[in-house]
């Protein structure tokens, strides 16, 4: 099925275009929903939640930039709302206490590179998880991340660089990278 | 954005996950919730419509020997007071309709020449005598409508049973022979069926143009007649509009013009008048004295007929349990990879549970001997069981099949999300079937008296899965996987009942338990475990 007709089918609410589309692009926005959420079936219910907003206001779509791009940015919109629901996205923790977090954390599986460094990035306190990845994987500014999350630029900024440097830390430890830190080019980026 | 940010995002964007089933089934429930749970109700549905006919069997079973018995009575009324009857449909004056009546009552012998002619002096000295003839046409016709809806009503009364009525006419051929179309209209011989005129009329007019040339000249008469009445039956208006015809110039000129056609009504009165005998009458009274009798006769077949076939409308809430036999193609290790694979293997072992199911369905059953029954019917069951199993992170599963043509072995791969149940997250899955099926056996009455019986009943049931859905362990023990094609549509099972039944209520209750077999595997031949679903239940019917 092309994507003209997927996108056809969805318009007219048929269940076989719908369910063409949700296998298409599910597997990668359950990824997607996994890096903001706490675990597997609160990534699936954001998911859900997800792809029938998407099925919803799939009439919203004009065919100005890629599909994949839309339903993603709808995706990272309804986790945010749902931590928003949550309020978690506003937890933080300073680094001493997130650190002897992921100290003790022995459950990163050891397969898949990808996997490691999302599992990773899980391991991050809500609130530095989210913005590293609106900021650093989904492509948003500091400015849109403030105005998505409510708190401040500046907030974002400095939220961010700990972010960056607790997953730094998390990454050697479990030898992920192997770089010595003053080797990385770690400086928090301005969009 | 740094080396590391790209990084970052290049690993971030290659992670994929595989969601869980439910995942697409909560949104396509909420994207389409007119079709939640199709299979429930289509399900409800279809039990509906068994209670519905099942009802209406019930009902139409017991209707026929009151039909019957009402059709006997209102043909008994109408011999022996037709002007009840004609009262009823008629819409013209009692006076003229009293005269249709006499002309139409064969039992009091009062129709003789002399009566005709009387109301043949009626009919030629009133103007409503046009009424008179139309009403004797519309009494005709309201007779008929009467069969008509008799008939209707008699849904169960079949062409044999017109058969056997018509050849009690025949009997009386002798003189049945000589009763004419119109005396065919008002005898009660006619209150039987209207179809049975048809047949009778059907049947005679050809022996009666072979006959005397007297009777020819009576068939043309009559057909003048009729030719008549129907011209004024079409003039009806002029009945309508009788307190104004004089200031009407038209209708005094059609009254005239019918007053024409009433002379010649009349006339062929006399025609027919003179070919009428008593003897004819009295051989039309013999027949319709017998009526009665071949109506009794008739209701007493049905009654019979009725008594042989009965209906048994059931439902059973059911507990499913499951035998597993077969042995599970495990993988031959063929290096040192495979060999440490094959010592991860599992015994292949499903646990599970037994889960409550449901069973409907009406059974028809037919009396061979006193005590004997052959029963068939349709039937609805709903059974399965349950799986304890966890949920794992996505993961592959292989299954070995054996293809049964040539018996060699070959993998299938699936992706699991379901462990064999020893991990932390449990989760229960669910394998059920919806089958329909039409049950043959036999039930055997063991013992009781009229209040109470007791009965055992056996039959086979070729089925049809209509909706199923089945977890398989994989061939390591390991994961359950889910392959619909995997599952057989036809199937056999046997069913053994045992129940007493009483009466309450005007119904009859059957109550007692019930065990199913299912015969084959739930799954093709391909999957060498075999699966057999067993219910057990307690069956409760209900019947009239």
């Amino acid at each position: 099925m092309t994507e003209e007709l997927m996108l056809q089918g969805c318009l007219e609410n048929l269940a076989t275009a719908q369910e063409f589309l949700y296998n298409r692009f599910s597997p990668r926005m359950l990824g997607v929903c996994y890096r903001f959420a706490r675990n597997r079936e609160d990534a699936e219910d954001m998911m859900q939640e997800g792809f029938i907003k998407i099925f919803s206001q799939i009439h919203q779509f004009k065919g100005q930039g890629a599909l994949e791009g839309w339903i993603r940015r709808i995706i990272v919109h309804t986790c945010i709302n749902v931590l928003k629901k949550n309020k978690k996205f506003t937890d933080s923790v300073d680094i001493f206490h997130a650190s002897s977090m992921y100290l003790n954390e022995n459950n990163i599986p050891s397969i898949l590179q990808a996997k490691q460094v999302v599992e990773c990035i899980r391991l991050l306190p809500v609130g530095y998880k989210t913005v590293l990845n609106l900021y650093a994987i989904e492509g948003y500014s500091h400015k849109e991340i403030a105005s998505i999350l409510d708190i401040e630029e500046s907030t974002s900024r400095s939220q961010y660089t700990r972010a960056k440097s607790m997953l730094e830390d998390i990454l050697l430890k479990k030898k992920i990278i192997q770089q010595p830190r003053e080797n990385m080019r770690m400086v928090s980026g301005t969009r | 954005m740094n080396d590391f940010e790209e990084s970052l995002k290049d690993h971030a964007d290659q992670f994929k996950m595989i969601p869980s089933k439910k995942v697409w089934h909560g949104i396509y429930n909420d994207l389409h919730p007119g079709r939640r749970w199709p299979s429930v109700t289509i399900s409800l549905l279809l039990i509906f419509i068994l209670i519905g006919v099942g009802y209406l069997n019930t009902h139409n079973a017991a209707q026929p020997v009151s039909a019957i018995s009402k059709s006997t009575i209102a043909s008994n009324n109408l011999l022996v007071n037709p002007q009840a009857k004609v009262e009823d449909h008629t819409t013209g004056t009692g006076l003229l309709k009293e005269k249709v009546v006499e002309k139409n009552n064969p039992t009091k012998n009062e129709l003789s020449s002399n009566n005709v002619s009387s109301v043949k002096e009626d009919l030629g000295s009133k103007p409503q005598n046009i009424v008179s003839e139309q009403l004797l046409a519309d009494s005709s016709n309201n007779s008929n409508d009467i069969h008509d809806k008799q008939n209707s009503n008699n849904t169960n009364i079949t062409d044999n049973t017109f058969g056997a009525n018509n050849s009690s006419i025949t009997n009386n051929a002798g003189k049945a022979a000589k009763v004419n179309n119109r005396d065919a209209i008002s005898t009660p011989d006619n209150v039987i069926t209207s179809t049975s005129i048809y047949d009778f009329k059907a049947n005679l007019l050809p022996k009666t143009l072979a006959t005397t040339g007297a009777d020819q000249k009576q068939i043309q008469s009559e057909h003048i007649l009729n030719t008549n009445v129907e011209k004024l039956t079409n003039g009806e208006i002029l009945v309508t509009n009788i307190p104004n015809f004089q200031s009407n110039a038209k209708i005094a000129s059609q009254i005239e013009s019918a007053q024409k056609v009433n002379k010649s009504i009349e006339e062929n009165l006399d025609n027919t008048d003179k070919i009428l005998s008593v003897e004819r009458i009295n051989s039309n009274v013999a027949v319709a004295k017998k009526a009665p009798d071949v109506i009794k006769k008739i209701s007493k077949l049905h009654k019979k007929r009725n008594e042989k076939v009965s209906w048994v409308y059931y439902a059973a809430p059911v507990m499913s349990s499951v035998s597993f036999s077969g042995q599970a193609i495990k993988e031959a290790p063929t290096n040192n990879f495979s060999i440490a694979l094959a010592a991860n293997q599992k015994e292949n072992k499903v646990l599970h549970n037994p889960a409550l199911g449901f069973e409907a369905g009406a059974q028809m059953g037919y009396s061979i001997t006193k005590k004997l029954q052959f029963t068939t019917g349709i039937h609805l069951t709903y059974s399965g069981y349950k799986i304890i199993s966890n949920e794992v992170h996505p993961t592959f599963a292989t299954l070995i099949l054996r293809d049964p043509k040539n018996g060699g072995d070959f993998p299938m791969s699936y992706i699991s999300h379901y462990g064999d149940g020893t991990g932390q997250t449990a989760v229960s899955l669910r394998n059920y079937n919806w089958q329909a099926s039409i049950p043959i056996g036999l039930q055997y009455q063991l013992g009781g008296n009229d209040k109470i019986k007791f009965s055992a009943g056996a039959n086979v049931e070729p089925s049809y899965v209509l909706k199923s859905e089945a977890y398989v362990l994989s061939s390591d023990g390991r994961n359950y996987v889910n392959d619909p094609s995997l599952l057989r549509k036809w199937n056999m099972s046997s069913n053994f009942n045992a129940f007493i039944t009483f009466k309450s209520h005007n119904f009859k209750w059957n109550i007692g338990p019930n065990v199913r077999y299912q015969w084959f595997s739930t799954y093709q031949k391909t999957y060498t475990i075999k699966e057999h679903l067993i219910d057990y239940g307690i069956r409760i019917g209900i019947s009239k």
